[in-house]
């Protein structure tokens, strides 16, 4: 299985007053294609960064980090940007979904910054938003839409582009367990259809259960690294 | 792509944009109004003094200057036989002193020639009777002099040998002009009648011309128009730079206000701004997409005041702005009871383009400072933390 996520020797630092706390240490990780992992742990064990740092919006303080074979710290600003716009879904806890835009719009936005026809947006969107169920709300806007379905939409945003990473940063976190439900089963389906890598940070059992690998971080240390059987 | 993404922001702005819009529209219109109304002062002016007095130019006798009354004398010259008769008009100045009602004023008297078609000053009604003794004068000095047309008055001069004389005037005509400098502290009699009164014979002390004439001598020197309209000029010009600062003013505080809505905006939306960095969209592509949004705002509100302000101005211009009577006693040139704006197409452009590039700026100097934030910083709403990686992030 090719490696996309190769993580060596890995901390990350914040000043805090004139000391520094370290949020990350010593983490070695490395992520095939098509797995379907989760960084679990307790508040504050540093998932969020680890997830940051994985999809560059982050760097780490010291140690390598390379996604599809790009040392990550070495990026600039614009490759950095074009590795995310190309390679790498967000499906964040708040959505973060743009509330001036209809469900279509939100979804495509993505594939605005990358070279497709309006014909091919058209399709992709209008696939996206079938995987995940939302064809009949295409024109609402977020605020006319639950919980759920906000997150569905988000979830479509972030797979429109076909992209080869997923990061997902507590994607149930907002929902009700029937929500949660359905959302990992989307995702599983489509981590299996287009084979997609999935990399969630939670500490949510529900999503832990559908796990197939489970990193345990506890105070910034990768704990347990363990694989499941589904 | 980010001009899509820029109107779709804007206009899913709702409120706040239409408020920004209606704002700069506001600004637009007052500036092209008030602006309107010094280009249509000055051209109203401008025409004015060219219709009435100066026509295409005029050629003074080489000492006459008409701010010193010592002048008036010494500047007393036959007129020259190569100037063809319709094309000129012939002016003659002497001091002199007038009995209004019991009172005595020091005035101007200007005799001008009776039989002219150069300019609108209505100088027939001045042809040369033997037994009568008739002036004419604007409705200011009018008003000033509590005169009517068949008024009497008395008039003092003296004559080109030195004696005083004085005789009963009747006036025959008030005449009313948007040129002051033809009505404020003169009196207008026939030249017929003034050189007989000084005792001269065909001189003049300037004459208007419909054109510029060739070789009339040194004596005679020729004031372009743009010498003769230029202390009007001067004035309307003093005026636009006092509106200037008003304009400034009020661009620097329509300028505050969007400046403070745009950040307020961007502070709102900085958590959307990492949003767009998480998808992927790079520093240039934030800075532009706002930086459009805003400009954007600036093209609606051009549109909106098309909508309100066209027809608003266009009325101001057909039925003029009306002054306070006291405005007509200042004496400014260019204004009877109303000014008449105009606009002009330069005027126009010029306040638009000033309004698009108000918005570019403003739109432009939150957003490069939100756009140098980490996506992670943003996307948790934090604003303080800058660029900490030199590298990656300039």
């Amino acid at each position: 299985m090719e490696k996309l996520i190769s993580i060596k020797e890995m901390f990350k630092h914040y000043p805090v007053g004139t000391g520094r706390f370290t949020a990350l240490k010593a983490i070695n990780l490395q992520i095939g294609e098509g797995e379907f992992s989760g960084i679990v742990g307790p508040s504050g064990s540093g998932k969020t960064t680890l997830l940051n740092i994985i999809g560059s919006l982050d760097v780490q303080s010291e140690g390598s980090v390379e996604v599809l074979g790009k040392d990550v710290k070495s990026l600039t600003h614009r490759q950095s940007a074009s590795l995310r716009s190309e390679h790498i879904g967000f499906i964040f806890q708040t959505y973060n979904l743009l509330p001036v835009y209809t469900v279509y719009e939100n979804v495509e936005f993505p594939l605005l910054l990358l070279d497709y026809t309006a014909a091919q947006r058209k399709q992709m969107v209008t696939d996206a938003l079938q995987w995940v169920g939302l064809i009949p709300k295409l024109k609402s806007r977020p605020a006319q839409l639950s919980g759920g379905e906000c997150q569905r939409v988000a979830i479509a945003r972030a797979i429109v582009k076909k992209p080869q990473i997923v990061l997902a940063d507590e994607p149930t976190a907002n929902l009700d367990a029937e929500n949660s439900h359905h959302i990992l089963q989307t995702m599983v389906e489509l981590n299996k259809k287009l084979g997609t890598t999935f990399v969630f940070s939670t500490h949510d059992a529900k999503v832990i259960k559908y796990l197939r690998r489970k990193i345990t971080l506890i105070d910034g240390q990768i704990a347990f690294d363990e694989e499941i059987s589904q | 792509m980010i001009w899509k993404l820029a109107w779709r922001n804007l206009l899913g702005g709702g409120v706040r944009t239409w408020l920004n819009v209606f704002i700069l529209s506001l600004v637009l219109v007052t500036i092209i109004g008030f602006h309107g109304m010094y280009t249509g002062w000055q051209k109203d002016g401008e025409n004015g003094i060219i219709n009435w007095h100066i026509a295409a130019g005029q050629y003074w006798q080489q000492d006459f200057d008409p701010y010193d009354s010592f002048s008036f004398e010494k500047s007393w010259q036959k007129m020259p036989e190569n100037v063809p008769d319709a094309d000129a008009v012939e002016f003659l100045v002497c001091q002199g002193v007038i009995y209004p009602r019991g009172r005595m004023k020091n005035i101007t008297i200007k005799g001008v020639e009776e039989e002219q078609s150069l300019l609108e000053l209505p100088t027939e009604i001045l042809s040369y009777e033997p037994d009568r003794y008739k002036l004419m004068l604007g409705h200011r000095t009018a008003a000033k002099l509590k005169l009517q047309e068949g008024d009497r008055l008395m008039l003092r001069w003296r004559d080109s040998s030195g004696s005083f004389d004085a005789t009963s005037f009747e006036v025959v005509k008030i005449f009313i002009s948007n040129v002051s400098s033809i009505d404020q502290g003169q009196v207008w009699l026939g030249i017929t009648q003034l050189r007989q009164m000084l005792g001269i014979k065909e001189s003049v002390n300037y004459f208007s011309v419909r054109q510029q004439i060739a070789g009339l001598g040194e004596q005679w020197q020729f004031k372009s128009q743009d010498f003769l309209l230029s202390e009007f000029r001067a004035l309307i010009s003093a005026k636009i730079a006092g509106g200037m600062f008003m304009y400034a003013l009020l661009t620097f505080l329509a300028m505050i206000a969007v400046f403070d809505t745009q950040v307020l905006a961007l502070f709102k939306r900085r958590k959307e701004v990492g949003m767009m960095m998480a998808i992927g969209m790079n520093r240039k592509q934030i800075i532009r997409i706002f930086t459009l949004e805003g400009f954007l705002s600036g093209v609606l509100s051009v549109l909106l005041a098309a909508v309100w302000g066209t027809p608003l101005l266009l009325k101001f211009q057909e039925q003029g702005l009306h002054m306070p009577d006291y405005m007509d006693s200042y004496g400014v040139d260019g204004i009877i009871d109303a000014l008449y704006p105009q606009y002009t197409v330069g005027l126009v452009i010029f306040t638009v383009l000033i309004v698009l590039l108000i918005m570019l700026i403003v739109s432009y100097i939150p957003v490069r400072s939100i756009s140098q934030l980490l996506p992670v910083d943003a996307l948790l709403g934090r604003m303080t933390v800058k660029v900490k990686r030199k590298k990656q992030y300039s």
